[in-house]
């Protein structure tokens, strides 16, 4: 065992490839366009399938970045909104309270925008 | 032997960037990967079914197989390991299932319409021979023999594909060729005596 260990196994000896391919024989001749075009063939659905899983994957990984954002950005929007809609109301009170300091009708507060301009001219005629 | 390694790496890189491309649905890349290894795939499914046909199908199956499961796959490590493991494994399950035995089977290429009669039978008798000095090796053993000696994989390939131990490879080449070489001896004297 020991001196088997030792022999290195070098290829390419003439006779002993010659027995074994009498032994065994040569590869058969292959088409081998034809078998890779069957091959590719075979696979076909299953690349078309990892092509749209790839898709759906990177449809998803925009739609973690995408939703959040858009929550996030209507929820701004929202939020100036709301903040907007206060304005208008102090702004609102403020005539109101500029009105009654001025003695003009007490529905002034009511009244918004150009009607309140009409108004306050009205008034002053 | 440093640019060899250097090459050996960039070779790696580019294979790399293959199934990773392959993962991605590119039909090109699959393509390609298969041009690379059909050869030798279908040399190793042959000496597996030693069916031209059986040999085409195994290599198409494995490809698929390989295609399946190629999310599991080290993209760093080279593809050709792992792909002959699954051929090999894929066709030991089918040479068991379909209970070939090696002396039942005639290799297609043996028996080549144009050789001389002479030639033929002296072939013929050397093939009876080498069969009958290696007959006590197992089949994967035989493998072993038929890949490194006929196919030009190299030791530490053919440990690779089948999950054996290198050193057992080599013993099993070196036991085969010490068999092989005594058979031939006598087969010599007997044929110069007679």
């Amino acid at each position: 065992m020991a001196d088997e260990k030792m022999e290195q196994i070098e290829p390419g000896d003439p006779e002993i490839s010659a027995a074994y391919r009498a032994a065994f024989g040569d590869l058969p001749a292959t088409d081998w366009r034809a078998l890779e075009a069957r091959i590719t063939d075979a696979a076909r659905f299953r690349l078309a399938a990892r092509r749209s899983a790839g898709w759906r994957t990177a449809a998803s990984r925009w739609a973690r970045i995408a939703i959040p954002a858009g929550l996030a950005a209507s929820a701004l929007l929202g939020a100036g909104l709301a903040w907007r809609a206060d304005e208008d109301a102090v702004f609102l009170e403020d005539i109101a309270a500029t009105a009654a300091v001025d003695d003009l009708p007490a529905d002034v507060a009511s009244l918004g925008g150009e009607s309140l301009v009409y108004a306050l001219f009205a008034d002053g005629e | 032997m440093v640019s060899g390694t250097g090459s050996h790496a960039s070779a790696q890189s580019g294979e790399s960037e293959l199934v990773r491309r392959v993962r991605q649905g590119d039909t090109e890349a699959f393509g390609e990967l298969v041009r690379r290894y059909e050869r030798r795939a279908f040399a190793v499914a042959y000496r597996l079914t030693r069916q031209r046909q059986d040999a085409e199908d195994l290599v198409q199956d494995a490809f698929i197989a390989a295609l399946d499961k190629l999310d599991g796959f080290d993209a760093e490590r080279s593809f050709g390991p792992w792909f002959f493991r699954i051929l090999v494994n894929r066709g030991t399950s089918l040479f068991r299932a379909r209970k070939v035995r090696v002396t039942e089977e005639i290799p297609e290429t043996i028996g080549d319409t144009a050789a001389s009669p002479d030639r033929l039978a002296e072939e013929a008798e050397t093939g009876e021979r080498v069969r009958a000095a290696i007959g006590e090796l197992s089949e994967r053993q035989r493998l072993v023999v038929q890949l490194y000696e006929l196919d030009g994989f190299s030791t530490s390939e053919v440990a690779d594909m089948l999950e054996i131990a290198e050193p057992t490879v080599r013993w099993t080449l070196h036991a085969a060729r010490k068999r092989l070489r005594a058979e031939l001896e006598i087969w010599k004297k007997e044929r110069d005596h007679g």
